[in-house]
């Protein structure tokens, strides 16, 4: 019984000192919004479509004229 | 540049120590809201302008103190330039040039971070390299978005038959190494045009032989304090005539510029002081006449006349030799050099009467005997 107990022990134990510890503020934080987007490429075209389709794109008076 | 290149953020960013900053505390905006248009409702989209002091200033005062009202912050002498050619004017046609300033002066100022961060408003923004900040900024985005009609291509080389400038061809230099961050961040109160600015670059700080009185070069001790360097050493620029600015059908501001040359042309200084004693010193044309502003108030530069349409100038096209150093009379008493009132159109006769140089006033021709040995 004794015995049984003590592998019992051993085998939750051991898994347990092979997980990473970390204190919970030097986990990082989940980014926010902002980053996730902007950090994105495929999210930003997507972005830069809807944002044409309501702002229309952006715009260069024709009759600029010469050099500047 | 593509529309998502603009706002791109290389995560890259997020672990320097501006990128510690969390986007709201400069941007505002909402990050909670799902929906990008109203989070993005209160965004700010330069958070260095008009008040550099409330982010930059954090972190940075003194650099923000006087970057706010440094010439490039406020381009104040254009519109100092502007209101002199306007002179006493009724209320109506104030307020007309205010807006046509704001919709067309307005666009070349240069806040924080139009320099450090993205391309400047006037080539429509965009992060200058996934918003990361950079202390010096590249010159061929960042000086040549504002610059590039003139002085980039100038500096370069760009334009046709005029090489480039020396310091650029030979010595590898940048916009930076002349125009330091010293120039760039300094207040500005006070300051009438940027040659006044004490802060400006000047030949003399790097080449202090060529203006000392036992100069070992004749041409330096003879011209010393008359001629101004560039008279010798630039090439031809690009003078600009006749911008017009006004609103096309659909409200949206342009520049239409209708004459360019590539020109050289030295005049009279017609303010000697302590700090530019020359008589002689090298003209560019701004790109003013007084029909620019007609679309908004016509006739609004009724004092057209108070300034030099042709102002001293210092093109970026230097080189050790040039035409008109390479022999004495190359210079002397060569009309084409100097400004001449056939140089001049009707409408600008009268601002330019003290920077012509009438033919009593080109310097003689000189004679073989009386030429210097070196």
């Amino acid at each position: 019984m004794k015995i049984a107990v003590a592998v019992g022990a051993f085998c939750l134990v051991t898994p347990l000192v092979f997980l990473p510890v970390r204190p919970a503020s030097a986990q990082e934080a989940p980014a926010s919004s902002c980053v996730t987007c902007h950090t994105n490429v495929k999210k930003l075209i997507r972005l830069g479509w809807e944002v044409e389709k309501v702002r229309g794109k952006a715009r260069v008076s024709a009759e600029n004229e010469g050099e500047g | 540049m593509e529309p998502y290149e603009k706002i791109y953020v290389d995560p890259a960013f997020l672990k320097t120590e501006h990128g510690q900053i969390a986007c709201v505390d400069c941007h505002g905006g909402n990050p909670e809201d799902p929906n990008w248009q109203t989070a993005h409702g209160n965004l700010v989209k330069d958070p260095t302008f008009p008040d550099p002091e409330k982010t930059c200033g954090e972190c940075h005062p003194d650099i923000a103190a006087g970057a706010a009202t440094s010439l490039h912050y406020t381009i104040a002498p254009i519109g100092r330039a502007i209101e002199r050619r306007m002179g006493p004017a009724p209320e109506n046609v104030r307020q007309a040039m205010a807006t046509a300033r704001e919709r067309h002066c307005g666009q070349c100022h240069a806040s924080c971070g139009q320099c450090h961060v993205s391309r400047p408003d006037y080539v429509r923004g965009g992060f200058l390299t996934g918003h990361h900040f950079k202390k010096t900024p590249p010159m061929e985005t960042t000086c040549a978005s504002c610059h590039g009609g003139r002085i980039f291509g100038e500096f370069t080389g760009l334009n046709k038959k005029i090489p480039a400038d020396t310091h650029f061809a030979d010595e590898d230099m940048t916009c930076m190494d002349c125009h330091k961050a010293e120039q760039m961040h300094a207040a500005a109160d006070g300051v009438a045009t940027r040659r006044q600015s004490p802060t400006r670059p000047r030949c003399e700080a790097c080449h202090p032989e060529a203006v000392a009185e036992d100069s070992p070069r004749a041409a330096h001790q003879i011209h010393r304090r008359k001629v101004a360097c560039q008279v010798c050493h630039a090439q031809p620029a690009k003078q600009c005539y006749g911008c017009h600015v006004g609103t096309d059908k659909k409200n949206i501001p342009y520049f239409k510029c209708q004459k360019t040359t590539l020109d050289f042309k030295i005049g009279l200084n017609p303010d000697p002081n302590p700090d530019s004693p020359y008589r002689y010193s090298v003209k560019r044309h701004p790109p003013i006449v007084p029909e620019t502003f007609d679309y908004y108030s016509p006739g609004a530069l009724k004092h057209f006349d108070q300034e030099p349409t042709w102002k001293s100038g210092a093109p970026h096209t230097i080189r050790r030799r040039t035409p008109q150093n390479a022999a004495c009379n190359n210079c002397h008493g060569n009309r084409k050099l100097f400004l001449d009132v056939k140089d001049l159109t009707d409408g600008e006769r009268e601002a330019n009467a003290a920077v012509v140089v009438s033919d009593e006033k080109l310097p003689p021709v000189i004679a073989p005997e009386d030429m210097p040995k070196n």
